[in-house]
């Protein structure tokens, strides 16, 4: 459907609509740079009387932003990396190769991605804690990243895979490449659009998660942004301006994806809702 | 040829085995084999400590699903499930909401797609920064809504905005922050829904003078059915998954009255050291759950054989 021209009543309304629709994110801005005193007095909502990033730099240093942010990266980082590699030679797999289990495997794969979590937390906490040695590192929670995300990567890479022609794939293996060879210098080339788009929208969740870290982190100084974020809400109660920076430094990564990659994240979010 | 594999079939399984093994590996033990775990544990009465647990029924006269009948005793288990039921209704709507967004903002300008930008832009919080924002959001006091009540007349100089401090109204203080996040999310598909609609049936419907409700309920929804299923679906695991928020904004509280199952299961096994009754909650879960996994793997299955 082709999108139609508008006139100025509906730039008034749509800019009212739209201002309302945000004004959680500008209450959090703008209280995130006014002084506690300024709230006490009740000035919550006018415009601060002085601009200062004094609640930045102090989520930072005595609420250990830096420490949390940090941990957010390590854990987010390989995860990403690690799903975009395994997802796509599974997508090659279950796309490319005549594999008896390829229906079954994409079922369970995707099955995976709409499971409630509840059902794997016990177990993998298990897991974690006798077994694997995994329990209250940051590797633990990599590692269940990458093994659940693998589901809804999995399926991804595929679909975008099964759109690249046999033919070329064909006359590779009639020339003898080997399958890896095929793989890595011919498909992964062309499937950069696939992993610019699965990218940030892995980033965003993985970034976003607050209950694995929950379950497998125990040490403060191990623990994610979003963990972090938390603990500042339960030991500064009513320090609503230290709370809203961290809010604003948690949701910068995830903006900042959004923000200058919005076309990839979009495409990867609507695969299969415009067919 | 049945049984009987070419070489080329047999050269692909062995790439494929290849190619799927760490995949196949981690998986399994983390999301295929805890499912199967937990099954088994909701059928015990483990403390979280013994390294021997047994089923409940061996070796004594209880009941092997002692658990579930706990459960259906559970006062604090049904509110959950009706909480969830809550949220699966009026979670739901923002479905609608995004669909009305989508066609309002589905607008021929340059600063059409800046707005859109900035709609979408709780998509992507995570829901510890919406429940932080949200909170002092609803806070009476110094709430905005407070404010606007105030301002309004609505709410008079003494009284208080205290809706996520009632037993009644903390689940709906809490749906409406989840779907703020979600209704850009449901926007963001009907909008990939909207730019592919077809361009001739919409003009000949124009051309016939259908009024703009026959050509919503008509002509548009019908053709944004894709959009619509996959909306409905992740909006239904939405509601059975929400866990975070109500983790941040009122813990279920007061007294349970905002709790829901996969925070119930969460605080009986690791804040009461109940696994066995924790699993068995995650189980009913699961099971509530995978009637929508099924019928979103029979609609996918359909959606394949259909295009080739």
């Amino acid at each position: 459907m082709e999108p139609k021209s508008r006139g100025p009543v509906y730039w008034i309304f749509a800019t009212l609509l739209l201002l309302l629709w945000i004004s959680p994110i500008l209450a959090s801005l703008l209280t995130s740079i006014k002084t506690l005193e300024e709230l006490n007095e009740g000035r919550y909502w006018s415009l601060p009387r002085n601009f200062s990033l004094q609640n930045y730099v102090e989520a930072f240093t005595v609420g250990k932003f830096s420490t949390y942010f940090l941990n957010s990266l390590i854990i987010t980082v390989p995860t990403v990396l690690a799903v975009l590699f395994f997802s796509s030679l599974n997508g090659y797999v279950l796309a490319k190769l005549r594999f008896r289990w390829n229906k079954k495997l994409m079922l369970v794969f995707l099955g995976g991605m709409l499971l409630p979590f509840q059902i794997l937390l016990i177990p993998v906490f298990y897991l974690s804690n006798q077994y694997l040695n995994t329990y209250d590192t940051r590797l633990g929670v990599i590692l269940f990243h990458v093994a659940f995300q693998l589901g809804f990567a999995s399926f991804f890479m595929r679909n975008f895979i099964r759109t690249i022609p046999d033919g070329i794939i064909e006359a590779a293996r009639v020339d003898g490449c080997s399958e890896w060879r095929i793989y890595s210098t011919m498909v992964i080339p062309l499937m950069r659009p696939a992993l610019a788009a699965l990218a940030t929208l892995l980033f965003t969740w993985i970034w976003n998660d607050y209950l694995w870290s929950l379950i497998l982190i125990q040490t403060d100084e191990l623990k994610p942004i979003t963990a972090g974020l938390q603990n500042l809400k339960g030991q500064w109660i009513a320090s609503y301006h230290l709370q809203s920076a961290g809010a604003v430094i948690a949701a910068i990564p995830p903006v900042l994806i959004f923000a200058f990659l919005q076309k990839h994240f979009i495409r990867g979010l609507t695969m299969g809702a415009g067919k | 040829m049945v049984g009987a594999l070419s070489f080329m079939q047999k050269r692909d399984h062995k790439t494929a085995w290849r190619f799927l093994a760490p995949s196949l590996l981690l998986y399994g033990l983390y999301v295929i084999f805890p499912i199967f775990f937990s099954m088994y544990l909701s059928v015990t009465q483990w403390d979280g400590v013994s390294t021997q647990v047994l089923p409940l029924c061996f070796g004594s006269d209880t009941s092997c699903f002692q658990n579930f009948i706990d459960l259906w005793q559970d006062e604090v288990f049904w509110m959950s499930l009706k909480n969830n039921i809550a949220w699966l209704l009026f979670f739901s709507l923002s479905a609608p909401l995004g669909l009305a967004l989508a066609l309002f903002f589905h607008v021929k300008a340059k600063a059409a797609s800046f707005y859109k930008s900035l709609l979408f832009m709780p998509m992507v919080f995570s829901l510890v920064v919406v429940g932080t924002i949200w909170s002092w959001f609803l806070q009476p006091e110094f709430g905005l809504v407070e404010y606007i009540l105030k301002a309004l007349g609505i709410l008079g100089a003494g009284e208080n905005f205290t809706m996520m401090a009632s037993e009644r109204w903390a689940t709906a203080g809490l749906i409406a922050a989840a779907s703020w996040p979600h209704a850009a999310y449901c926007m963001v598909l009907y909008l990939a829904g909207l730019s592919n609609l077809q361009k001739n049936v919409i003009e000949a419907a124009e051309i016939e003078g259908v009024s703009k409700w026959q050509m919503l309920w008509f002509i548009i929804l019908p053709m944004l059915r894709p959009a619509t299923v996959i909306v409905v679906i992740v909006t239904m695991i939405g509601a059975l998954r929400a866990f975070d928020l109500i983790s941040i904004m009122t813990a279920g509280g007061p007294a349970n009255s905002s709790n829901v199952l996969a925070l119930y299961m969460y605080q009986q096994t690791f804040e009461n050291f109940r696994y066995g009754y924790g699993a068995a909650i995650s189980v009913v879960l699961f099971a509530i759950s995978l009637l929508l996994i099924l019928l979103y793997l029979k609609q996918t299955l359909k959606d394949e054989t259909g295009r080739s």
